[in-house]
């Protein structure tokens, strides 16, 4: 009883005790928050403790723990990643594609020539003539001897037109010629294809002024290039051995191995009239 | 574990724990009405287990640093432990303090009689009162359901039995 005494005068008394220190904090809010500022300051380590705890705790959870459905998400990316990746080749085709086409109607604003923008299709399967199948032919207005160009640079001519494709032969076939000149010195002679990646650049007199480096375009005098694009570069040029003319080997402008769009050249005027012709163009 | 400067230690340790605890749930998102009251729930253990004056000022203490924390008044929240402190102190031989439901009910009661006396002590009773009773009541619920977890480590902590708790009371710090 008397404990109970005890406690009931010890609550009466520390309840007035936090009477009067309400009623002086009230008077004096500066006391509260001098208390607050002491609080934290003891309980800041407690709090970072807790929060680095938390924190490790949430990473564990969220990383390791709520994987519940990562399996079938994962599937699911997967099968997106796949998507994506296609139609993202499919769009770098297709940008390729408007590039070259791009490439070709810009040359068909700058030199005004009328022509077909052609894809190719095939290629010669022997592996013995340096050849390209196309997709477009007579219904196109493709005939045979018309010159097949990319970007401002010979390819080849049209060898054999059919009613929908037509055979180009390019620039590098052993029967290929096109009249050409240096740019720089206007030094004439005729590029021949070799079977190789490289060209011939023939009949080019002794004393003419050629350099490794020049560039050779088409003289317009075979009738079947007009004047002026560009076949290739000189990569060598060599003595001539007791002979009139010397020996110069020329690098093609364009990639002939991997070709496919072409824009062949079918408002030429003066195509097949006159100048160097290829030894077997016949239409099929 | 019956030294008064250990036991005062251990009420500062437990008291910033629970505050931490408490403070931590808040940040983390928890509402507040669901945040046990865990100073609260030390109090009670502290009405059953060191029923005597030194208990009431252990009590104080402990709604001294509910209050300090709270960085408002200084006196509202002790005020409000030390009357709950009493209350349960004066009865708690009668009541069985191992029975999970006796803890769940008293816990439910001290909650609500604190949060009361509290915002009698504090500021204008009725409309928080009456704005504030569903937090209230949600407070008072979580705080029930964490004193049968919450009683057990505090019993480790001050190394009591029952028998101790018996032998603490009829001895006292008075």
């Amino acid at each position: 009883m008397l404990r109970h005494h005890r406690i009931v005068t010890s609550v009466v008394l520390f309840f007035l005790l936090s009477l009067v220190l309400t009623a002086y904090s009230v008077r004096n809010p500066a006391v509260g928050q001098l208390g607050s500022v002491f609080f934290q300051t003891l309980t800041v380590p407690f709090q970072r403790t807790f929060q680095v705890g938390w924190a490790q705790v949430s990473h564990f959870w969220s990383g390791y723990v709520w994987l519940i459905a990562a399996e079938d998400e994962n599937t699911i990316l997967k099968k997106e990643v796949l998507s994506l990746r296609s139609e993202v080749a499919r769009l770098r085709e297709l940008s390729q594609e408007a590039a070259a086409l791009r490439e070709i109607l810009q040359l068909r604003t700058q030199t005004g020539y009328e022509g077909v923008v052609t894809s190719v299709i095939g290629e010669d399967p022997s592996g013995w003539v340096e050849s390209v199948t196309i997709d477009r032919g007579r219904s196109d207005r493709i005939r045979a001897r018309m010159p097949a160009i990319l970007g401002g640079s010979v390819v080849g001519q049209v060898h054999a037109s059919a009613l929908r494709s037509a055979q180009v032969l390019l620039l590098t076939d052993r029967t290929s010629g096109v009249a050409g000149l240096v740019q720089r010195s206007r030094a004439r002679g005729i590029v021949l294809g070799t079977g190789t990646d490289e060209c011939t650049f023939a009949y080019v007199r002794e004393e003419e002024d050629v350099l490794v480096g020049d560039i050779v375009v088409t003289s317009g005098l075979d009738g079947v290039f007009p004047k002026g694009l560009e076949i290739g570069r000189v990569v060598e040029v060599g003595e001539s051995s007791g002979g009139m003319f010397r020996e110069i080997r020329v690098a093609p402008s364009v990639d002939l191995k991997h070709l496919e769009t072409l824009f062949v050249i079918t408002g030429f005027e003066d195509s097949g009239e006159k100048g160097v012709p290829s030894q077997g163009s016949e239409e099929q | 574990m019956t030294h008064p400067l250990r036991l005062l230690l251990v009420t500062f340790f437990v008291g910033g724990l629970s505050l931490g605890i408490e403070g931590l749930l808040l940040q983390i998102g928890v509402p507040l009405a669901l945040v046990p009251e865990f100073v609260l729930l030390f109090v009670i253990f502290l009405s059953f287990y060191v029923a005597s004056s030194y208990g009431v000022f252990l009590a104080f203490l402990c709604g001294f640093l509910v209050d300090m924390s709270s960085g408002g008044l200084l006196g509202p929240w002790a005020g409000s432990y030390v009357i709950c402190f009493g209350a349960v102190s004066l009865i708690s031989d009668r009541i069985y303090v191992e029975s999970g439901f006796s803890l769940v009910f008293i816990s439910v009661v001290l909650t609500l009689l604190s949060q009361i006396i509290y915002l009698l002590i504090s500021i204008d009773p009725f409309s928080q009162l009456f704005s504030e009773w569903l937090s209230l009541c949600g407070r008072a619920m979580s705080t029930a359901v964490m004193a049968p977890l919450f009683f057990p480590f505090l019993r480790k902590l001050f190394s009591y039995s029952r028998g101790d708790s018996i032998r603490g009371r009829s001895g006292g710090y008075s």
